[in-house]
């Protein structure tokens, strides 16, 4: 473990992060605390946001190397942004993400397959006959579409004349 | 600013139904008139498929199936789009010169189902001695079949559609 007066190591905010330090060592990094330091720990964060939605088992094979060149890649993108205007981003962006997703189940739930089982509520008929007849659905055997069958007789003058 | 980011976007969710609510004066709807000949001889191994016209492809699942299999050729003869204004009838010709006369009786209020449900009349042959007369509720989008109307040696298939159309 590497200490100096101004610069904490990734080791030590590491360990610190995962509460690790004893009560001690704790209070001198928070001593330390900068910037730099707090836009770290924002990353290590996130980093841990992103393997938890890992698995147990991809989340247990990383390396220590690897997850501390993945922090310093990402807290070197992050020092380039002044901290105030990143954290804006990443609310708008979660915003952004937020709001696409209630659209997107806003859009599902309300536009579904329509049904097209109808419900007759009367059938006249003079001339012929007619049923109401359901045909199953092969997608959705709880779904069926509505036939009105009705064997109307030609009227006279009719053009087609023909009836089976 | 994401507060009334996120205010607007809970407006807009909100509003939604309450906006398509006026546009639910008026519906659009899209009535194919099929023809349904060539009646098959029988359940026959060696039987050709039915021929479908390849407009009509969307009607394909249903056409295909019982009680549909007794013919094996669709053809589609005319297809209507009609702008149907809630209790105005809209009438059109069949090919076998009856009058088809569909209306929109009633646009049912939001129940918070997946769909708006629409009340419907459909006329045949209005006023002649051989008419049928049916009212039905159904979603919007969703197709409705009428059948059995002799023509051509074979029968006159209706499939009837209605959705939301741009308010008045």
């Amino acid at each position: 473990m590497t200490r100096d007066s101004s610069h904490i190591s990734d080791d030590l905010l590491q360990r610190y992060h995962d509460g690790e330090l004893p009560a001690v060592d704790r209070a001198d990094v928070e001593r330390r605390l900068d910037g730099d330091a707090r836009l770290r720990l924002e990353a290590l964060d996130e980093l841990r946001g992103l393997l938890r939605s890992h698995s147990a088992a991809e989340s247990s094979g990383v390396e220590f190397s690897s997850l501390i060149a993945t922090i310093e890649k990402s807290t070197s993108s992050v020092a380039k942004a002044p901290p105030k205007k990143r954290r804006g981003l990443v609310s708008l962006s979660a915003f952004s993400a937020l709001a696409a997703g209630a659209f997107a189940l806003f859009f599902f739930l309300r536009a579904g397959v329509p049904s097209n089982e109808a419900e007759i509520e009367s059938l006249e008929v003079s001339g012929g006959s007619a049923t109401v007849l359901r045909m199953p659905d092969d997608k959705n055997p709880n779904q069926t579409t509505t036939i009105i069958w009705a064997s109307l007789e030609n009227d006279p003058g009719e053009a087609s004349g023909e009836t089976l | 600013m994401i507060r009334a980011l996120l205010a607007l976007t809970v407006a807009t969710l909100g509003l939604w139904p309450g906006a398509s609510a006026q546009a639910e004066e008026h519906l659009v709807c899209t009535v194919r008139v099929i023809h349904a000949g060539d009646p098959a001889a029988g359940a026959q191994a060696n039987e050709p498929a039915p021929k479908l016209d390849p407009r009509i492809d969307r009607l394909r699942p249903f056409l295909l199936k019982p009680p549909f299999t007794a013919w094996r050729n669709f053809e589609l003869l005319d297809s209507k789009t009609l702008d149907v204004v809630e209790g105005v009838p809209q009438s059109f010709t069949l090919p076998n010169e009856k009058v088809a006369t569909l209306t929109l009786v009633q646009h049912l209020p939001d129940t918070g189902s997946k769909h708006h449900r629409v009340r419907m009349q459909l006329e045949l042959g209005k006023g002649t001695p051989n008419s049928l007369k049916t009212v039905f509720v159904i979603d919007e989008g969703g197709l409705v079949l009428q059948a059995g109307q002799p023509h051509r040696h074979g029968m006159l298939v209706l499939g009837t559609s209605c959705t939301e159309g741009a308010a008045h």
